[in-house]
């Protein structure tokens, strides 16, 4: 019963996302024409072309430029769906090629954030609701606020600052390597860390507040006994959805962080790509990240109702 | 007990915003210099009795560009969380009134809009708009109203059905004026405290495309892009890049702890409401 009940939600939520994709792709696609001037112009001069009268009405040819709106955004939907996002301008490769290949390199600094993320703010979370309004919670909650006020480029900059030029112990420019990773991680993960202390917080000390913690108080429980069998498991999907949510901002950071350690993903490839005018890249990589968002939140959403089975459909 | 706390909270950081308000108003007549007249003869020096925050790579005050770059970060903020937050909600007000087929059709546009992580939609529109202060804005704009129709139109389809409605109807209210009179100022509250805590993210949505050179355009002075210009002189001349940053994060967490004190403060009411 409960299998078939959960099959059902996967099924309507994966209907659900038909209308979603069609009006990301049609925002996607729609952000050529916010960009101003000839698409064909901007091609051959990305590609270091002078163009003619000639050249240019064969490449508009060539692109389609004369079709209807609704005719180009189909064939751009169909080419989508196919896996074809166009070429660069500036690089003459398809879109999909560099976003992809860039896509992992950026994974790598996004999990690893997200790990350290989690390693932080789990026990400072955990530890803050517990000791409510004790000194330790206070100086959480500010260290919290903080991280929620202070924008990535600046942690990235002053993280540069004490760790690269004051102590030498990291190079400027991160290499995609092991040792590059430590700061852009450490800049990507501070504000994420922000938003996870301050929902588990909120989450741990709503269950620490529910009657059957007062319940098993008041028959003897032990609070540690509470804490780690009750308490934290029932914390744990609501924490996870906050992972599905964080994911937003990990892409987000990455464009930032990636532009000012030189790293070589998707980020870079975007803000590269936005200074070159080369505006298929950055048509590719939102639709990227917007499918990336929501199949995330989508998962996570299932999870959820795995592990809670009290959320029921509403 | 707590409520005297949360309703001090709140007041505090309130009259701290409006300061804040107060001099980046007036902050042409309290710059002690020209935001914008660069003077070789003193290039790089470090704070001092004439320059209090020094100066930068141009010689312009630093302190003169922080406080001139407060009008730009903290109106265009304001602004645009009054515009969003304006438009959001009447689409949403509108949309939970009237619900039907135009309502469906843009709830899922709205959910379209939402499945673009916000900064990384602003950053593709002000990237394909080609950067400026006016383009950012209808970038950020674009990717941020859409919270608020959500939010209203959850609360009206709520609110719709209560007596208080009906009784405006049967007494022959027209939709419009039913919207206005009754509808929202029971959903006022809700959408106060959501854009109060938006002031915050958006000033950092400001912050983080001009410094992405997608916000406002040098030689305008504005937190964000200051600090990228400053950027490479870290080490030689600190202060350049500390006072901005130092302006846009205590700004940030005043509004930021604003939001969250408005909430309490609310909630407090709301509970206190609902004893009686």
């Amino acid at each position: 019963m409960k299998g078939s009940n959960l099959l059902k939600y996967i099924g309507k939520r994966l209907l659900r996302l038909i209308p979603i994709l069609l009006v990301v792709t049609f925002i996607a696609f729609s952000l050529m024409y916010l960009a101003s001037g000839d698409p064909a112009q901007k091609k051959l001069v990305a590609q270091g072309i002078v163009p003619t009268d000639e050249t240019l009405e064969q490449v508009r040819q060539e692109m389609g430029l004369y079709d209807p709106f609704l005719v180009r955004y189909g064939r751009w939907l169909w080419n989508f769906l196919r896996g074809d996002l166009g070429e660069s301008y500036a690089y003459s490769l398809p879109v999909s090629d560099l976003l992809w290949s860039a896509m992992g390199t950026t994974a790598k600094v996004a999990v690893s954030a997200l790990l350290l993320s989690l390693l932080l703010s789990l026990p400072l979370g955990i530890l803050s609701a517990v000791r409510q309004n004790s000194f330790w919670d206070i100086l959480v909650r500010f260290l919290t606020f903080l991280a929620n006020s202070i924008p990535s480029f600046l942690v990235a900059l002053l993280l540069i600052y004490v760790f690269c030029v004051r102590l030498y112990w990291f190079p400027v420019l991160a290499r995609d390597s092991l040792q590059g990773l430590v700061l852009p991680t450490i800049a990507l993960s501070l504000p994420v860390c922000g938003k996870f202390v301050k929902q588990i917080r909120a989450e741990v000390l709503e269950q620490l507040n529910s009657e059957y913690v007062i319940g098993a108080q008041a028959r003897g429980v032990h609070r540690r006994v509470i804490l780690t069998r009750d308490v934290l498991h029932n914390s744990m999907s609501a924490i996870l959805t906050v992972i599905g949510f964080s994911i937003g901002s990990l892409f987000t950071g990455s464009v930032v962080i990636e532009s000012i350690f030189q790293w070589p993903g998707v980020g870079k490839l975007v803000m590269d790509a936005i200074t070159a005018r080369d505006y298929p890249i950055i048509q590719g990589f939102v639709v990227y990240i917007a499918l990336i968002y929501v199949v995330i939140n989508l998962l996570t959403d299932i999870a959820y109702r795995f592990l809670d089975p009290r959320v029921t459909e509403s | 007990m707590k409520h005297t706390h949360s309703e001090r909270t709140f007041w505090i950081f309130l009259a701290l915003a409006v300061l804040l308000v107060l001099v980046s108003l007036f902050s042409d007549q309290i710059a002690p210099h020209d935001p914008n007249a660069a003077d070789v003869s003193r290039l790089r020096q470090p704070p001092s009795a004439e320059y209090p925050f020094g100066t930068d790579a141009m010689g312009r005050c630093v302190l003169s560009r922080v406080l001139c770059g407060a009008k730009t970060s903290i109106f265009c903020s304001l602004f645009l969380v009054l515009a969003t937050a304006v438009f959001g909600s009447a689409v949403g007000i509108a949309c939970g009134y009237y619900s039907g087929a135009l309502d469906r059709i843009i709830m899922r546009v709205i959910d379209g809009i939402m499945a673009f992580p916000q900064m990384v939609l602003a950053i593709a529109v002000a990237g394909m708009l080609g950067g400026g202060m006016v383009n950012a804005m209808l970038a950020l704009g674009f990717a941020s109203w859409t919270p608020y129709a959500r939010l209203a139109r959850s609360r009206v389809i709520a609110m719709k059905k209560e007596e208080f409605v009906l009784a405006a109807r049967i007494s022959g209210c027209s939709d419009s004026a039913i919207m206005r009179r009754y509808i929202f100022p029971n959903v006022f509250s809700t959408l106060l405290t959501y854009s109060t805590s938006q002031v915050g993210t958006i000033m950092l949505g400001f912050a983080g495309l001009s410094f992405l050179n997608l916000g406002v355009q040098l030689p305008n002075a504005e937190w964000g892009s200051m600090i990228n210009e400053a950027r490479g002189m870290l080490v030689t001349a600190p202060w350049t890049v500390l006072y901005p940053a130092l302006a846009l994060v205590l700004t940030v967490m005043v509004f930021n702890y604003l939001g969250d004190a408005l909430r309490d403060k609310l909630d407090v009411y709301r509970e206190s409401e609902a004893a009686e």
